[in-house]
């Protein structure tokens, strides 16, 4: 989750995401230094104290504004098009994960061996224990294993909404009807949260998703106790 | 058109409503936009018509005077030739007004109303925040994200030194010395400022630091003396003797021997001297 007035991104906790990060600041710094020379152009035209009006074209000047762009393009577009194949990459995930999107909350079905399947509702801000997070939390959480890659397989039972973990670079739209797919592998363990991100009516802030990443054991563990329970 | 050109020779200002013949298909009324116009621009020197119109007797005869040797003009003379073709000089026209002022308290004053509507909204309006926003309960939210380990590698877990129970401090002292030490070997020197209050620094550091503080004193600009190290004696100031015990366990760093087996002055030493900064 972001600490309060944090204004960058949480830490990555999937390869995916530390990839994103990098490009983010390949990028960033590439609009920084852009904005700062357009800004630098800008105050010395408004602060010149004799205006040239009768310079109407120059041959070099026009060649590099050109190229010069284009090569910038180049070198945004490349990593850009590396990363987007990289996350369109086949791998073979260990667990599928079914989740779907309701009015207002998700529901999980992991179904590869048993079937076991629940409902994951937010818990309401005057049922908070004292510590637990305001708007984020929610009563079940999709327990994955650590470091394996895992494929969620995505849909809605009603209207579109949005599965996201910014921790975790991931956010698939919801759509009924339609079955989208995202695999990702989880670095650490941890509590890792999102919340829907395709307006879905009155509660659409109201239904996040809540990620524990265990080690393997205990999956096995929380797995089993799941499927009694039910 | 015809008619523009032959007052322009005349040197006077065209009357607007003058009418004007149109190639024999009728004729148009002359707008004023349409006719030569005086006008100060900085990036436009020289206007269509000269400021001053009809001419006084005088200035018709300093006018004839112009077309002789100019040689013979005095300066007076030259300053109301100008001013009869121009009305402002480059400096009058390109100096600045007061005018920024009023605008920078006008920006002023309605951000500052707007900070009072907000505080009237917020006593008369807003209802209550949820109970989550408490003191109790941020400070044990904020553990909870402690030890859920919220964000390890460089956000909110990574400044929580979890073995102290407290916040570290201090993260970029690498990157100081090694500009510093840059500084240095480009020939430059570095003012270093100890920011007094850094985030954790608390009463047990005087503490320790009186008892085997070192202190370091760097160079002003512009000399090219290197660090002094005073002993225990300065340890009693105590602007210096908290950077002293700061420098003393972030130094650490580089040598992996238990912060406590060492002396801080010969630490100190060894480093710089790994940096080529003694003498």
């Amino acid at each position: 989750m972001a600490h309060p007035s944090q204004l960058g991104f949480q830490d990555a906790a999937s390869p995916l995401m530390e990839e994103l990060l990098h490009f983010h600041d390949h990028a960033l710094m590439i609009v920084i230094l852009i904005s700062t020379m357009v800004l630098y152009i800008i105050l010395a035209m408004v602060t010149a104290k004799l205006t040239d009006k009768l310079v109407l074209d120059s041959q070099e000047i026009e060649i590099i504004w050109t190229v010069l762009p284009a090569i910038i393009l180049i070198l945004i577009a490349l990593p850009s098009l590396r990363i987007s194949y990289l996350m369109d990459e086949i791998n073979d995930p260990h667990l599928t994960i079914k989740a779907m999107g309701h009015q207002w909350y998700w529901s999980y079905e992991y179904t590869d061996y048993e079937d076991l399947g629940f409902d994951s509702y937010m818990t309401p801000t005057q049922d908070l224990t004292p510590g637990q997070f305001r708007l984020l939390e929610a009563d079940h959480r999709m327990v994955t294993p650590v470091e394996s890659p895992i494929r969620v397989l995505i849909s809605a039972e009603d209207v579109l909404h949005s599965w996201a973990i910014p921790a975790l670079g991931v956010k698939v739209d919801a759509v009924p009807g339609r079955l989208n797919q995202t695999t990702f592998i989880i670095s650490r363990p941890g509590v890792f949260f999102g919340q829907c991100s395709e307006i879905c009516g009155a509660n659409h802030s109201f239904m996040p998703i809540v990620v524990e990443a265990v080690p393997l054991q205990h999956f096995e563990n929380w797995s089993s106790l799941m499927i009694e329970e039910a | 058109m015809l008619a523009t050109r032959v007052l322009r020779l005349v040197g006077k200002r065209a009357i607007a409503t003058s009418v004007c013949a149109r190639g024999g298909h009728g004729v148009a009324k002359v707008e004023d936009y349409t006719m030569p116009a005086y006008f100060d621009r900085p990036d436009n020197p020289l206007p269509e018509i000269r400021f001053v119109q009809s001419l006084s007797a005088e200035q018709q005869s300093l006018k004839e005077k112009e077309k002789g040797s100019w040689a013979t003009l005095s300066n007076e003379e030259k300053i109301a030739l100008y001013r009869i073709s121009f009305q402002q000089s480059f400096a009058e026209m390109n100096q600045g007004s007061a005018e920024w002022k009023s605008v920078i308290g006008g920006v002023l004053f309605f951000i500052g109303f707007t900070g009072l509507v907000v505080l009237w909204q917020r006593k008369f309006v807003y209802g209550p925040v949820p109970h989550t926003f408490d003191p109790e309960y941020k400070q044990k939210e904020l553990q909870r994200m402690l030890d859920m380990r919220i964000n390890p590698v460089e956000g909110f877990s990574s400044n929580w030194d979890y073995e102290n129970k407290k916040w570290k401090k201090l993260q970029h002292f690498k990157e100081c010395i090694g500009f510093i030490h840059e500084c240095r070997l480009n020939g430059g020197s570095c003012l270093v400022h100890w920011a007094p209050r850094l985030r954790g620094v608390g009463s047990d550091f005087t503490t320790i630091a009186r008892d085997q503080a070192i202190s370091c004193k760097c160079a002003q600009l512009g000399e090219k003396t290197l660090p002094e190290w005073a002993g225990p004696a300065d340890a009693t100031r105590t602007d210096w003797s908290e950077p002293g015990r700061v420098v003393e366990s972030s130094l650490s760093f580089f040598i992996h021997d238990p912060v406590s087996a060492i002396n801080p002055a010969d630490m100190c030493r060894r480093r710089l001297t790994c940096l080529d900064l003694t003498v």
